[in-house]
């Protein structure tokens, strides 16, 4: 890469950012019947080794859904909660009193993975139809970990392929339970420039 | 109290005296502590990946090169290499999805065997693999770390 995304392309890659995260909030909100506010994405390119200092200044516990996107458009994507809002989270998808969860089982575990799989595939299939592109996720993994090591595992796995990454961050949260989580997607490299030129030909309305 | 000195991502640092070194939210990547048996000196290497392709600067952020340059500062610090011994932290395998081969945690800390065997210089201890990241506090003074982590506590090593 070793280039700097134009103010054009960065806008473009933001209203991709709000296109997925609009259909994710639709669908983490369905699933737990509330209303789920969105910020304005950030897009930035950064040196992979810099990723982990610049995202997890702390080494804060945080659940993470991880999966791999493979198809036209390979990529990453990642949901980050903090330790305190996950339980809250299990509790609305499973119908249970707020603070009824208190353990990290099986159940809850393979919940947050499913919670995991319907907003990425949706942020994903949103952006498909946008540029055109299509993508297969992986299953969802999961870790409940120190962020830096979580953010430190991804960088080791984007460094074999070049020094620099995109990331488009999205923020979803919910006012009431202050629920919040953030969305990462991480294009590959060859994957960037599909989508810029994607990008490109939507504006232009080809 | 000792000091603590924060090593980073791609980072190579020496401490000598009452100082720790400290690598925080460590994942797939390995740490290297290479120090003399003797003396209060150490070194610490914070790895992203095993090898350094050709045409890469950056030595620190590869496991072959970083430990080279590792020993190779300690001996400019009047450490003889029959004097050296390792302990080794980290390359945990944080996701479980299915990938071709070894995992880069796995690459990593075998790499690192690999390359302090290669120089002949013991490995005295070793707290790596598994599915969960770690805090490494690096005592030079007493050549071992305390290892932290959330799902496992904490350990010497």
């Amino acid at each position: 890469m070793g280039e700097k995304l134009t103010d054009l392309q960065k806008d473009s890659l933001k209203e991709l950012g709000n296109i997925g995260a609009g259909s994710a909030a639709t669908a983490l909100s369905q699933l737990i019947g509330k209303d789920i506010g969105m910020k304005v994405p950030d897009v930035f390119i950064i040196p992979v080794e810099k990723i982990s200092d610049y995202i997890a200044k702390d080494q804060k516990i945080v659940a993470a859904i991880y999966m791999r996107i493979f198809g036209e458009i390979k990529a990453r994507a990642l949901i980050i909660l903090p330790q305190d809002k996950v339980f809250l989270l299990i509790d609305m998808i499973m119908k249970r009193q707020l603070g009824e969860t208190k353990e990290f089982g099986e159940t809850e575990q393979s919940a947050l993975k499913e919670i995991g799989n319907i907003i990425i595939s949706s942020y994903l299939n949103a952006i498909a139809k946008f540029i055109g592109l299509n993508s297969v996720p992986s299953v969802p993994a999961l870790a409940v970990d120190m962020v830096g090591a979580i953010f430190e595992t991804i960088s080791a796995e984007l460094a074999e392929m070049g020094e620099e990454a995109l990331l488009i961050e999205n923020d979803l949260s919910e006012e009431v339970t202050k629920l919040s989580s953030t969305l990462f997607l991480i294009p590959d490299k060859d994957a960037m420039k599909k989508i810029l030129d994607a990008l490109d030909n939507a504006i232009k309305g080809i | 109290m000792a000091i603590s000195t924060k090593v980073n991502i791609g980072e190579l640092v020496i401490g000598k005296g009452d100082v720790n070194l400290v690598a925080y939210g460590v994942g797939s990547c390995v740490i290297v502590a290479c120090y003399d048996r003797e003396k209060e000196i150490a070194g610490m290497l914070h790895a992203i990946l095993p090898e350094k392709p050709k045409k890469k600067s950056d030595p620190d952020k590869y496991v072959d090169s970083g430990v080279e340059h590792l020993v190779k500062l300690l001996m400019k610090e009047d450490v003889s290499i029959i004097n050296m011994e390792a302990k080794i932290y980290g390359g945990a395998r944080m996701f479980d999805i299915k990938t071709s081969g070894d995992t880069i945690g796995d690459r990593n800390t075998e790499k690192a065997r690999e390359v302090l065997a290669k120089k002949g210089i013991p490995i005295a201890g070793e707290d790596t693999g598994s599915d969960y990241g770690r805090t490494v506090d690096f005592s030079v003074r007493a050549k071992k770390a305390v290892v932290k982590s959330f799902s496992k506590g904490s350990k010497e090593v």
